[in-house]
C-alpha cells in the first residue's frame, strides 16, 4: 500500500484505522480499484511516474466528521486533498495536487440545507450537484433558477470554489461571486463561518456578503486554506420572458466596434445574458450550433473554402468568402432577461446602438419564451445552460475529427488566459498564440479564436490542450502548455484556473515585486495550516516542510 | 443461448493479464456477493447501427432499452438519478466512448463499476476486432461467440442478459476476438459494450 511521503506504514495505517472509526469501514477506500477511481482521467501524466495519485480516500458524511478526520490528520502530519464531486476534468478532477495525498470525498455531504423562494438563495453542501438542484427546484415548484457549468454534472460548492462560470445572468454567471457566506473547517479542526454567519443567531448569513471585517472568503477560493463544508448562493428568480437576438457584421475589422458596444451595452446593463460571439465564416459554432459541432464536427464547405483552410489563410482572408456566400463574418447573440415589455425595449436598444456603430449591421431574432419553459420547450431551446438546465450534451463528441485526432483524445487541459474586454486584444493573442502554436506544433481548429465571455469586464481565452495515453505525445503537450503559459504572461495575460499539472508554472507568472502574491499566501498557509496538511501544492501554495523541495 | 455455455470452467493455464486487486474489496469476489443483479435497463447509442441492432435483440430478450443520441441527459436526470438513489442497479448498453465515459464518471458517486466492457474497433479490412475485459471464466465463451461471427451486437445482447454474474469465479481477464463486417454496413467508428453493476463490498 502506497503511504503518503515521509510517514511511516505504522502511523498512515494508525490514521486509517482512527479515519475508519469516525466514518466507518465502507467510506474509507485502500485498495487499488478503488483509489483507481481518483485517478485524474484527463491527467496529463498519465501511467507515468509523476502521475499525482492518492494512497487513500475517506467519505465522511457530515461537518463533525470532517473536523474529526482533520483532527486526526494533523496528529499523523497525513497530506488531505478534499474534492467536492471531483468532476472538474481539465482543470484536474479527483487526484490530489501531492502524490500519496489522501482525499477528503465530501461527496456524502449531499444535503440542500434551505432554499429561500422570497429571498432568492440556496445554501448547499459539498456533494450537492447541479443536477441535484435542478431536480429540488422543479420538484418542488420552486421558481428559482441556478446558473449551470458545462457539462452540469458537478459540484455548485466545487465548481464555485475553483472559480468556475456559466451562462444565464451575469450577476449569477461567475459563481464565485454569486455566492454569499460560507463555512469552513479549518486545518486545526475548528470550525469558522464567515460573512454573516459568523454572528450567532443572525438571519442574513446569505443576504449580506462581507460581515464585518476583512473579507475573507476569497481566500478559500483556489487555495488550500481550508475545507468548505457549506456555501451560500444567490440565486436568479425565474424571469418572466427570455429573448434572444442576433447582430450579424460582415467585415473581420468590425470586431473591434461590436466588442466596444458590446461592453458599453453590458456595462450599462442594457443585457444581462451571456454575450455569444462567434465566427460563422470561420465556423467557430455559436452556443446554439455547440452541440452539432461537437456531435458532427465542422460544417462541411466547399472547395475555395477548403482551399483558404489549407493553405493555412489568415483569418482576414475569409472575409470575401463570407460577403459573397452571404456569410456574416461576425454573429453575436445578446440574451435578455425580464418582462417581455422591458426585454423588447432593451433589444431595440441594442439594435440602434449597432446601427450607429456599424450602419450595415443585420439583426435577426432568434427565439422568444415566455417562462417558465414547457416540458416541450426544454428540448427544443438552443442551450439548455442559458435557462438554468444542466446538461452532459458535450459528451456527444464524435472519436475522431478535426480536433480530435488519431489516436483518440482521452481528454483535454484547459489553456485560459485572461484578456482585456477589447476586439483589439481578441486579434493580439489569436496572433501571438497562433504564431506560438505553429511553431509548437499543436493543432489549432480554427483559423481565428473567439473567447468565453461568461465573466464580466473582461474575457476568458480558453482552448484545450488534448490529452492522449501515448506518454512521448503527452509529454510533448505538457512542454507545449508550459511554453504557452510563459508566451501568454509575457504578453500580460494570465491564467484565470489550470490544472494541478501547471499550478505551479501559472503561479510563477504571478510575479510582481519578487512574487509578493506567491510570498503572502505561504504566509497564510503557515499561519492557518502549519503542519501543511490541506492540499500541500494547490494553486501552488506549498506547505514549509515542502516548500525548498518544490521550489 | 443456452446458459450453460457461459458456466465453463475458468481459462487453464491462462497467461492472461489479471484486472482486480485482491485486496478486501475485489472485483472477483464482489461478483460473487452480487448474486441477485438483473439488468435492468439497456443503453442503445442510436447513432450507430450496430447499437440499435444491440438495442432490439435485447428487447426481444425482454429487457428494456433506452437510446440515446450521444446525450445522455435525458437517461440521466429522468431515469438514473432518481433510481439510483433509491437503489442502484446493474446497466448495460452498446455506445460510443463518451457516453460511457461519462456514465461511467456519474455512476462511481453511487458505487457502481464497469464489471464487462468489450471494445470494438473497426478494421482496415472491414472486419471488427474485439478486446474484451471481462471475468476470466467468460472469456472462453465470448471467443466462442464473437469469433467470425457477423451479428456480433445481437449476441452481446443476449450475453449481457443471460450471463450469470452470480457464478462468476475468480479474476477478471483480456482477450481480443475478431468478427466480420455485416454486408454493406461498414463500421465507422469504435464502439464499447458493457455492464456496470453496484459492487458489494466484501
Amino acid at each position: 500500500m502506497q503511504t503518503p511521503p515521509g510517514i511511516s506504514q505504522q502511523d498512515f495505517a494508525e490514521a486509517l484505522s482512527r479515519f475508519t472509526r469516525v466514518v466507518g469501514s465502507q467510506w474509507v477506500f485502500t485498495s487499488e480499484e478503488d483509489l483507481h477511481l481518483y485517478r485524474d482521467a484527463y491527467s496529463p501524466y498519465w501511467d507515468e511516474p509523476e502521475e499525482r495519485v492518492a494512497s487513500a480516500a475517506v467519505a465522511p458524511a457530515s461537518t463533525e466528521e470532517v473536523q474529526e478526520i482533520v483532527r486526526i490528520a494533523n496528529h499523523y502530519r497525513i497530506p488531505l486533498y478534499p474534492i467536492s464531486t471531483g468532476k472538474n476534468l481539465g482543470y484536474g478532477g479527483s487526484a490530489p495536487n501531492y502524490s500519496g495525498s489522501v482525499v477528503l470525498d465530501l461527496k456524502r455531504m449531499n444535503r440542500i440545507l434551505e432554499v429561500n423562494e422570497k429571498q432568492a438563495y440556496c445554501v448547499v453542501e459539498p456533494g450537492v450537484s447541479y443536477f441535484d438542484m435542478y431536480e429540488h427546484l422543479q420538484k418542488n415548484n420552486i421558481r428559482l433558477w441556478i446558473d449551470v457549468p458545462d457539462p452540469g454534472w458537478g459540484s455548485m460548492l466545487g465548481n464555485a470554489i475553483d472559480r468556475g462560470a456559466g451562462y444565464t445572468a451575469a450577476q449569477f454567471r461567475n459563481h464565485f461571486d454569486a455566492h454569499c457566506g460560507m463555512e469552513v473547517v479549518l486545518a486545526n479542526g475548528e470550525v469558522m463561518r464567515t460573512g454573516m454567519g459568523a454572528l450567532p443567531g443572525s438571519e442574513t448569513w446569505q443576504m449580506y456578503k462581507s460581515g464585518f471585517g476583512p473579507w475573507v472568503d476569497g481566500i478559500f477560493s483556489q487555495s488550500n486554506f481550508g475545507i468548505v463544508t457549506k456555501m451560500g448562493f444567490w440565486l436568479m428568480p425565474e424571469p418572466d420572458a427570455f429573448l434572444k437576438g442576433m447582430v450579424h457584421l460582415p467585415r473581420y475589422k468590425d470586431l473591434v466596434p461590436l466588442v466596444d458596444t458590446l461592453t458599453q451595452l453590458e456595462n450599462n446593463k442594457i443585457f444581462t445574458g451571456y454575450p455569444d460571439l462567434n465566427s460563422p465564416v470561420l465556423g467557430t459554432p455559436s452556443l446554439a450550433g455547440l452541440h452539432d459541432f461537437l456531435a458532427h464536427g465542422p460544417e462541411q464547405r466547399d472547395e475555395e473554402y477548403m482551399q483558404l483552410l489549407q493553405s493555412g489563410a489568415p483569418p482576414e482572408a475569409y472575409e470575401a468568402y463570407g460577403q459573397r456566400n452571404n456569410i456574416p463574418y461576425w454573429s453575436c447573440s445578446f440574451t435578455f432577461y425580464g418582462p417581455e415589455k422591458v426585454i423588447r425595449a432593451q433589444w431595440e436598444h441594442v439594435q440602434e446602438s449597432y446601427r450607429k456603430a456599424i450602419g450595415d449591421a443585420h439583426f435577426e431574432e432568434v427565439e422568444f419564451y415566455n417562462l417558465p419553459l414547457s416540458e416541450k420547450e426544454k428540448e427544443q431551446v438552443q442551450y439548455p445552460a442559458q435557462f438554468g438546465i444542466p446538461n452532459l450534451r458535450t459528451f456527444a463528441i464524435g472519436a475522431r475529427s478535426i480536433w480530435n485526432p488519431t489516436p483518440p483524445s482521452d481528454g483535454h487541459a484547459w489553456f485560459s488566459p485572461v484578456i482585456p474586454r477589447d476586439g483589439e486584444a481578441i486579434l493580439k493573442i489569436n496572433e501571438v498564440l497562433g504564431n506560438a502554436a505553429r511553431e509548437l506544433g499543436i493543432p489549432m481548429i480554427f483559423a481565428l479564436n473567439v473567447p468565453v465571455p461568461s465573466w464580466e469586464r473582461s474575457f476568458i481565452f480558453i482552448i484545450p490542450f488534448m490529452i492522449s495515453r501515448d506518454k512521448a505525445t503527452n509529454r510533448k503537450t505538457r512542454e507545449a502548455f508550459r511554453k504557452i503559459v510563459r508566451i501568454a504572461a509575457d504578453n500580460g495575460w494570465g491564467e484565470y484556473r489550470t490544472a494541478p499539472a501547471f499550478q505551479d508554472d501559472v503561479m510563477d507568472t504571478y510575479s510582481f515585486n519578487e512574487h509578493a502574491l506567491l510570498r503572502f499566501h505561504e504566509t497564510v498557509k503557515d499561519a492557518v495550516d502549519p503542519n501543511g496538511i490541506l492540499s500541500p501544492g494547490r494553486y501552488g501554495i506549498w506547505p514549509k516542510h515542502l516548500r525548498k523541495e518544490k521550489g | 443461448m443456452n446458459r450453460r455455455k457461459f458456466l465453463k470452467a475458468g481459462l487453464a493455464g491462462s497467461a492472461l493479464p489479471l484486472l482486480a486487486g485482491l485486496s478486501g474489496h475485489s472485483l472477483s469476489a464482489a461478483l460473487s456477493g452480487w448474486a441477485d443483479g438483473d439488468i435492468s435497463l439497456v443503453v442503445s447509442d442510436a447513432r450507430f447501427s450496430q447499437a440499435r441492432r444491440f438495442a432490439a435483440e435485447a428487447e426481444r430478450a425482454g429487457l428494456h432499452s433506452h437510446a440515446i443520441d450521444g446525450d445522455i441527459t435525458r437517461l440521466w436526470r429522468d431515469h438514473l438519478l432518481p433510481g439510483w438513489r433509491r437503489q442502484p442497479g446493474p446497466l448495460a448498453g452498446m455506445t460510443a466512448r463518451q457516453p460511457l465515459f461519462c456514465l461511467e464518471q456519474l455512476a462511481r458517486d453511487h458505487g457502481l463499476r464497469v464489471v464487462f466492457r468489450a471494445e470494438h474497433e473497426p478494421q482496415a479490412d472491414g472486419s471488427v476486432r474485439h478486446r474484451l475485459s471481462a471475468p476470466a471464466s467468460h472469456l472462453r465463451t465470448l471467443d466462442e461467440l464473437l469469433d467470425g461471427q457477423p451479428d456480433w451486437s445481437e449476441r452481446l445482447a443476449r450475453y449481457s442478459n443471460t450471463c450469470s454474474w452470480g457464478l462468476a469465479a475468480g479474476p477478471c481477464g483480456q482477450a481480443s476476438v475478431h468478427s466480420a463486417a455485416v454486408a454493406g454496413e461498414p463500421m465507422q467508428e469504435p464502439l464499447i459494450s458493457w455492464v456496470m453493476a453496484p459492487i458489494r463490498r466484501t
